[in-house]
């Protein structure tokens, strides 16, 4: 009996302690990344970890550098429990939180210097620049906030305009405004939290904002004399709307931390407990785990959520989030993606997944290549369906503008031939890339004249290494590019040149100065930097670049397919010239390599699975060690 | 350009770039001390490398500016370089499809073309140089040119340069320093300074590589006629 009461408390305690590292997660955060550091520790041991720099250094760096230990295992966490990781983009601020489960308080505290630790025993917070550490029982919270200045500037503005006040011409030019704040207050002026008291006017809205007289500072500072009452009134105008706003922005900002330490104390609302799918997610068994609710966004969903459809996306989007599972094996990475939707939108993409891919495109992956990504969508299906979801949605309005919208769209509807559009755009399309080729691109040097020692510019040719991509498009109508293409050699004859089966432009795209190629075999539209393609083989390659087994994946891929081959990502990434320490690059990162698979493998009722697999580098004994050493180098490269 | 220099700078790139970096600087003299100065950039052999740091927003925080900013910002510094003393007929073109910068000043006098540079090197980078930058020399007196740049260049500059992997890639670009004078040249007081068939130029040809190891290559003296 004894024995199974021992077992139920210890289950108890387990998932006492899980929930109270999942209860600290706000229900604003967007973003949320769960690490399972048990299962971590079965992957890489934490002896393992131990001796990665990168490690060694992020403990120095939580001990202040006083290095009185070097073992992870050591340091007071919870090894049994979560690590995890959330983000909030709110108005007023945005922040990333990090919660860090404690197995032994008093262990981890000693991390912290002296006066921390006596600020976190009695207060059980600190907050200082912006980061707000929190210790409860068996967690530790760490919080970075970055404030959103606009918001508060908005605020000001406000401010002045319900009290009638005047506001500075400086205001309406952000940048110069930007550049009298920098240079008129210091660090000092603007680090003081008191509010300012201002003699005719009071701050009704939540606590007394008021001004302080300000002119002797302004004629210490400008050294300069001052022009006129112009300058001076606007001088006045532009140090009243800051102290206002700092005082603005001072309250506002101890409001959200108190709000956010109150939370802490009483996590009664945190996402865990009001997301039923956070929870189903968070319960589920994986490695480490991601869960995004894009309307939590709120500056994200401003910009996607503008007039006059708000209302109609917004119940489109209330449905959204993507969560994924991540897992590690011998073999690497693997990443279970789910992306959910509305039921109409759904639908919407079941109908733009719902064609094959064009066979043919296939035959124009290089057999050099080294990745391919494969988009197919069957665009007249999934109009159908918008159409035949949304249509009556806009009839059934009430709202003007959604009747004139829904008659405009049946006006469009019945003059243009939708079908023939989007058997154009958007198009099914393959991309490969088949690594770096050396391709001789022009530049100018001088000669010079030895008479004189006068010199002039020679245009003369250089040999470049650039990435090779190509680019397949399946279309019905590739004769009408054609017919452009004809003319714009004619109008410009010296950046199009016609060499009988294709065309060269010479100034290619995103001005990157590197010339492409563009060919029309029957209804496929072959667009490359890499001549070969174009000048050898019009009729296509012998499919040699993959294993039958991809080659099958793509004709079979719904939406999206993508396999990358990284084993000379190192080497590329060199061949680039962005990277001055090619040494050292080389040394870190030549063997992490790896395969990448994506594929999206269904659509069921309002989730499309997305399936991710890494196979990493066969040196490594699994993906979480090649992660580890991944992040190791990035450190080592950039120390 | 101050941006897009900080850009090159911070990450590095402007090392790797060195490489293909081609730098003409040409200067003419009259007997009176005053002349004309002609500064030219050529990034073109890298070409493909700025222009894909073009495309990107930011590298490591810091904005990339748009062509036609980098063509403001260098109109601002032209302007400002054109209202310093003993400066006319300030010039500059940025070539942005090849990456050639072309500078052009008419001088009174050397020293005011020194101090017009150094103006501009602290507009560029908005601070004021250091107290070596100051000590620069440049002269055209008694029919003797004499320029000191290298030997004041610090020792720090050159140990990390040195330390960059690719730091033998410098020696493939190629910096060119030419004097004209309006009398012949008698004598140039460095071996590798070439003179002109017409004997009124100087030419000093170096590779960046040879620049930073041996910097004080760089000053010189030639001789004229009287």
């Amino acid at each position: 009996m004894k024995k199974y009461i021992t077992i139920l408390l210890f289950i108890t305690s387990t998932f006492s302690l899980i929930s109270q590292v999942n209860k600290m997660i706000s229900d604003s955060a967007y973003f949320v990344l769960e690490v399972d550091l048990g299962k971590i520790a079965k992957s890489i041991p934490l002896e393992e970890v131990n001796k990665l720099e990168f490690i060694q250094s992020l403990i120095r760096k939580i001990d202040g550098g006083s290095i009185k230990t070097k073992d992870l295992s050591n340091i007071g966490l919870d090894f049994s429990s979560k690590l995890i990781m959330f983000n909030i983009d709110r108005e007023a601020y945005s922040s990333v939180s990090v919660i860090v489960p404690l197995k032994e308080k008093q262990k981890f505290i000693q991390l912290f210097s002296p006066e921390q630790q006596k600020a976190l025993e009695k207060n059980g917070s600190i907050d200082k620049d912006d980061l707000i550490i929190s210790i409860t029982e068996s967690t530790c919270i760490v919080s970075m906030v970055k404030w959103n200045s606009e918001f508060y500037r908005e605020k000001t503005r406000i401010f002045f305009e319900e009290n009638e006040w005047n506001l500075p011409d400086s205001y309406f030019y952000y940048n110069q405004y930007d550049y009298m704040d920098d240079i008129y207050y210091d660090a000092e002026t603007t680090e003081a939290v008191e509010p300012y008291e201002y003699e005719e006017e009071v701050y009704t809205e939540e606590e007394p904002v008021q001004v302080e007289s300000y002119k002797d500072s302004i004629d210490n500072f400008y050294e300069e004399e001052i022009n006129s009452e112009y300058e001076l009134e606007q001088m006045e105008l532009e140090n009243k709307f800051q102290n206002i706003m700092d005082s603005i922005s001072e309250i506002g900002k101890l409001e959200i931390v108190k709000q956010h330490l109150n939370f802490i104390k009483q996590p009664s609302n945190n996402l865990y407990s009001t997301d039923d799918l956070y929870k189903k997610v968070s319960n589920q068994t994986a490695d480490a785990k991601i869960y995004m609710n894009p309307m939590m966004n709120v500056n994200l969903m401003n910009g996607i959520l503008y007039y006059p459809i708000r209302n109609y996306m917004e119940d489109e989007f209330k449905e959204m989030r993507q969560f994924a599972y991540i897992n590690f094996n011998p073999e690497g990475i693997q990443l279970d993606w789910k992306i959910q939707v509305s039921d109409n939108l759904a639908s919407v993409i079941k109908e733009a997944s719902s064609k094959k891919i064009d066979k043919k495109l296939l035959k124009y992956i290089p057999d050099y290549a080294q990745g391919i990504a494969l988009y197919n969508i069957n665009g007249y299906g999934a109009y159908k369906k918008f159409k035949e979801i949304y249509m009556p949605k806009l009839d059934a309005s009430e709202n003007a503008e959604m009747l004139l919208a829904s008659a405009i769209w049946s006006t469009i509807d019945e003059f243009i031939d939708v079908e023939a559009i989007s058997s154009v755009y958007p198009p099914k399309a393959l991309v490969s890339y088949a690594g770096f080729k050396e391709v001789e691109l022009s530049r100018v040097t001088y000669a010079y004249d030895e008479e004189t020692f006068e010199y002039s510019e020679v245009d003369t040719t250089y040999l470049e290494k650039i990435p090779m991509l190509t680019f397949a498009l399946s279309n019905e109508r590739a004769f009408l590019l054609k017919k452009y293409l004809k003319a714009f050699q004619k109008l410009n004859p010296e950046k199009v040149i016609n060499n009988g089966n294709y065309y060269t432009i010479l100034d290619g795209p995103m001005q990157l100065g590197i010339p492409y190629h563009i060919a029309i075999k029957e209804d496929i539209i072959i667009v490359t930097n890499d001549e070969n393609v174009v000048q050898e083989h019009l009729n296509g390659y012998s499919k040699k670049a993959f294993d039958p087994k991809t080659y099958k994946k793509a004709k079979k891929a719904k939406l999206f397919y993508a396999h990358m081959d990284f084993s000379t990502i190192a080497k590329d990434v060199a061949d680039l010239g962005l990277i001055y320490d090619t040494e050292k690059y080389a040394r870190l990162f030549n063997d992490k390599t790896g395969k990448v698979e994506i594929e999206m493998t269904s659509i069921i009722k309002n989730q499309a699975h997305y399936k991710v697999n890494i196979n990493t580098n066969e040196n490594y004994a699994n993906g979480g060690y090649f992660l580890f050493e991944l992040m190791n180098a990035i450190y080592l490269y950039k120390k | 350009m101050r941006k897009l220099l900080y850009t090159l700078l911070f990450t590095g790139l402007l090392f790797s770039l060195t490489g293909c970096f081609e730098l003409i600087e040409d200067t003419t003299l009259n007997s009176d001390g005053s002349g004309s100065y002609k500064l030219t950039i050529n990034l073109s052999a890298s070409t493909t490398k700025v222009n894909s740091l073009m495309a990107m927003d930011s590298v490591k925080g810091e904005k990339i500016p748009s062509r036609q900013e980098l063509q403001e910002q260098l109109t601002v510094y032209i302007k400002n370089l054109e209202n310093k003393e003993g400066i006319s007929n300030a010039k500059a073109e940025l070539n942005t499809e090849n990456w050639i910068l072309n500078l052009y000043v008419d001088f009174e006098s050397l020293e005011s073309l020194r101090k017009g540079l150094i103006s501009l090197s602290e507009d560029i980078n908005n601070k004021p140089v250091n107290d070596k930058v100051n000590e620069i020399l440049l002269s055209y007196s008694k029919n003797i040119y004499q320029r000191k740049i290298g030997s004041l260049i610090p020792a720090e500059w050159q140990e990390k340069m040195r330390d960059y992997e690719d730091f033998a890639k410098l020696s493939e670009g190629k910096c060119v320093f030419i004097q004209r004078f309006d009398k012949e040249i008698i004598s140039a007081s460095s071996e590798d300074i070439r003179i002109s068939k017409s004997k009124k130029a100087a030419m000093f040809q170096l590779s960046p590589l040879t620049l930073v190891n041996a910097p004080e290559k760089i000053d010189y003296i030639i001789t004229t006629k009287p």
